[in-house]
């Protein structure tokens, strides 16, 4: 068993409380995130897990239950939260609507500055930082403003890497990317988690993504955990997936199409170069139908 | 069928301070039929944007020339003429409404052009009923999601009775739920309605939904076709930094491992058709 | 949340007052303020209070959203009334206390001047309780037309009005995500004396000001996509006429203010 980095029970958040537009977002939610992983979080617009998320670095504060990094009861001691938001890096989706210093460098480097850090620990961690999103060091003293969507966004991502946090979190990272920028992302993402063991959490509404670079799979639903599992797991129950009005990676959903004339298929297929092999040993085995 | 739009060896760049950039659109030819469904897919800063801007006069080309209905786009005179033909949806749908109740938003367009009263009650009406957000008439637009915000924008241009909508990215923002709104609304208004549309994505199983699908690479236009022509070179798109639908991929993959799948194969549905045939097939042999 | 506070605090009941022409409501808002500051006793002031209570109960707001909006402007109530007991002398000497004294006149007008206020913040509230912002600005533009032939650029200043009411909650969502994220890298925006904060803030403006701009400029396009030039040539679907309801409340209003001048010759107190 791994050790657990974050842990919710029972967490219950409740917007504008006492107005008529009180809402429950997350309502009763337990989860555990083992160290290392790189968790990818579905769920529609509205399922509680961006409530979720701002929770995990204490930016919104529990209604009701607790939440725990590390093993210690997050708000336990109030004036401890900005230490949070250090071992928490949040990546808010559109992170490059944040950038405002005049240098990509000055604006990566504002993070471990406001962590207090000198000036020579601060120069090293800009500078990984700029690696890990694939930005070489003559954009350090570029304008941010100058940079295409795609740079700005990998800078802004930096900014948060640069902190070294023990848990990166990323709100939707690849919204509004095109696909070879969303496949760059990703590989720099799952890059980033391999060279430093740290855990990563990302969101998505597109499971192609998730089936892409996910160790475990979080399905949230209705502000509750709905399923949490591997990748495999989570994407062999797609009759539920669908239930939940979510999608399902697309060669999955033509899986499972196939299943209901192929019984001997296993539905939970994500990988295309996968799907081709067992399809192609399907007719080479003398296919026989239901 | 007429043609609405004609691009004819259109060069446009953007210019910065001075600077010669690289054109962002290149000795592009190209005509939109009345009625088209036309998709322009293409990877960031390919120009398919800078090819909508172009359509109604936001832009105007740097050489070459853009008509639309035989009225050139440059003819600074024409441009509400144009504008009244090439209505626009744009990729940020905080960025467009601008009433805080959703029919003056929709009854903006139309005001401008001062149609009578009771004939923009009855347009505003009908537009709104055609995206299904009738009954969201009296509602804030900033308490709507995107899908809808963006469905308020196409009643917006419909009450002014364009010929044609050209939407720039109108899902890049949205959430799976929101981009099926938006393009089941298109869908319905070029089919219902018999409207041309231009609509630019990166999304290629939205491309997939057209008529026709004209791919932008480096400022130039490198395909044009049907969808299933298109989508047939799987290989191609994705060295353009494209995706292709999962069934087209797959059954490229099962012909690289020599299996007989034919081409054109788009959805699901054409490719368990396929699959089923050759199984068939070969069981028999 | 931030965004759930409405600009201009609308609060639909559907009632008859919340129907009648903006203009309308306008002129009879402009009209009572006037009136009441006409009133010279008690007896006129209470005429106001009870023709502003009918209003107010024919519209089904309630009471409690009047007394939040007084509670809002407290401080300054109160620090009149203190101005009042204090500085105004005459009558009969209630009180004294070193250099301190207390009047019946001083007493009096500070009570006088406490309704006064408070009929005044009433009947704004109740205007804006009752009417959308966007029929507010409407009925602005169209009462102000007029001023076109001296120039005047009142549709300009009516669509800036919308916008602005239209923005507003955009931005205050986007300052909360700004906030939000740069918090989230460690910002520190609520410690620290006054000249750390404003330093503070500068993460948090400078992104505002940026997306602000982008957001106009986006906006500028969307709208001359749409046609707009101006206010010449354009027309409006919603088009304002007066109907029985609103000659009804002007009729009401006008037999109001013979009421207080009556009261005022009446009971003439101060």
């Amino acid at each position: 068993m791994k050790e657990i980095i974050l842990e919710t029970r029972e967490l219950t958040h409740i917007y504008a409380k006492g107005t008529p537009y009180e809402k429950t977002a997350v309502n009763g939610m337990n989860i555990k995130i083992e160290k290392g992983e790189l968790v990818g979080i579905i769920g529609h617009t509205g399922s509680g897990k961006s409530t979720l998320v701002q929770h995990f670095n204490g930016l919104l504060k529990p209604d009701g239950g607790q939440i725990f990094l590390d093993g210690h009861d997050m708000w336990e001691n109030k004036a401890d939260i900005r230490k949070v938001r250090f071992k928490v890096g949040v990546c808010f989706q559109y992170p490059e609507y944040q950038l405002f210093e005049e240098t990509v460098y000055k604006d990566i480097a504002f993070g471990p500055k406001n962590m207090g850090l000198d000036k020579d620990e601060i120069n090293r961690r800009v500078i990984e930082a700029m690696k890990y999103v694939g930005l070489d060091e003559s954009y350090a003293d570029k304008s941010a403003f100058d940079l295409s969507g795609g740079e700005k966004r990998r800078a802004a991502i930096a900014g948060v890497m640069a902190m070294s946090p023990e848990v990166l979190i990323l709100d939707e990272p690849c919204a509004g990317l095109d696909p070879a920028g969303r496949d760059m992302l990703l590989s720099l993402i799952k890059n980033y988690r391999e060279s430093t063991g740290s855990t990563v959490i990302f969101v998505s509404h597109n499971m192609d993504d998730i089936a892409k670079i996910a160790t475990r799979v979080l399905v949230v639903n209705d502000g509750k955990e709905a399923m949490y599992g591997t990748v495999d797991e989570v994407f062999s129950r797609c009759d539920e997936l669908k239930a939940m009005g979510l999608d399902v990676p697309a060669v999955t959903d033509l899986f499972m199409k196939l299943k209901m004339i192929y019984p001997q298929l296993d539905a939970g297929v994500y990988d295309i170069n996968k799907a081709a092999d067992i399809l192609y040993s399907l007719l080479k085995g003398g296919a026989v139908r239901a | 069928m007429e043609d609405l739009i004609i691009f004819d060896n259109v060069t446009y760049r953007y210019d910065s301070d001075g600077a010669a950039l690289k054109p962002a659109v290149s000795n592009l030819s190209l005509k939109i039929k009345k009625g088209e469904f036309v998709a322009v897919l293409g990877h960031n800063g390919s120009g398919k944007s800078t090819l909508a801007k172009l359509c109604n006069a936001i832009l105007i080309p740097e050489s070459g020339r853009v008509t639309v209905d035989g009225t050139d786009t440059a003819d600074e005179e024409k441009i509400y003429d144009i504008r009244r033909k090439v209505g626009m949806v744009f990729q940020n749908p905080d960025n467009q409404i601008v009433a805080t109740v959703v029919e003056d938003d929709v009854a903006f367009g139309p005001e401008n052009l001062g149609v009578e009263p009771t004939e923009i009650r009855r347009r505003v009406d009908e537009a709104l009923k055609s995206v299904g957000m009738y009954e969201y008439r009296l509602h804030e637009p900033h308490r709507l999601s995107g899908g809808q915000k963006q469905r308020v924008a196409i009643a917006g241009i419909l009450a002014m009775q364009t010929d044609c909508i050209v939407l720039d990215e109108p899902t890049a923002m949205l959430d799976p739920k929101g981009r099926k709104e938006v393009m089941q609304a298109v869908k319905k208004l070029n089919r219902e309605l018999s409207k041309t549309v231009v609509f630019i994505t990166h999304f290629m199983d939205e491309a997939v939904q057209a008529d026709r699908v004209i791919v932008m690479n480096k400022a130039e236009k490198i395909m044009d076709g049907t969808a299933k022509e298109v989508f047939s070179h799987p290989e191609r798109l994705k060295a353009l930094g494209l995706d292709v639908p999962a069934a087209a991929g797959l059954s490229h993959e099962l012909k690289k491992r020599g299996i007989d799948m034919p081409d054109g194969i788009l959805d699901n549905e054409s490719f368990i058709e396929a699959f089923e045939r050759i199984n068939f097939e070969g069981n028999n042999t | 949340m931030l965004k759930d506070i409405t600009i201009g605090q609308y609060f639909p009941t559907g009632s008859p007052v919340h129907s009648l022409d903006p203009r309308a409501k306008i002129i009879i808002t402009i009209f009572y303020i006037v009136v009441v500051f006409l009133c010279k006793s008690f007896a006129s002031l209470g005429l106001c209070c009870a023709v502003l209570l009918i209003f107010i109960l024919i519209s089904r707001v309630p009471v409690k959203m009047f007394l939040k909006s007084i509670k809002a402007i407290l401080p300054i109530i109160l620090f009149t009334a203190f101005l009042n007991i204090f500085y105004i002398g005459g009558g009969k000497v209630l009180f004294t206390w070193k250099f301190i004294s207390v009047s019946e006149k001083g007493l009096y007008t500070a009570a006088f001047m406490t309704v006064r206020i408070i009929l005044l913040i009433i009947s704004g509230s109740a205007l804006t309780y009752t009417t959308t912002p966007t029929m507010l600005t409407d009925g602005m533009e169209r009462l102000l037309s007029p001023l076109k032939v001296f120039h005047v650029p009142v549709h300009t200043l009516a669509m800036m009005m919308t916008l602005a009411l239209r923005f507003i909650p955009t931005l205050i969502d986007e300052i909360e995500r700004i906030t939000n994220a740069q918090k989230a890298r460690g910002a520190d925006l609520e410690s620290g004396n006054f000249v750390q904060r404003a330093k503070a803030l500068v993460p948090v403006l400078v992104p505002l000001f940026i997306s602000a701009f982008r957001r106009a400029y986006e906006l500028a396009f969307a709208m001359e996509c749409r046609c707009y030039r101006g206010g010449e040539g354009r027309t409006r679907m919603k088009q304002m006429k007066l109907k029985m309801p609103d000659y009804l409340s002007f009729a009401v209003v006008v037999l109001f203010t013979a009421g207080v001048i009556l009261l005022n010759n009446i009971y003439p107190v101060l």
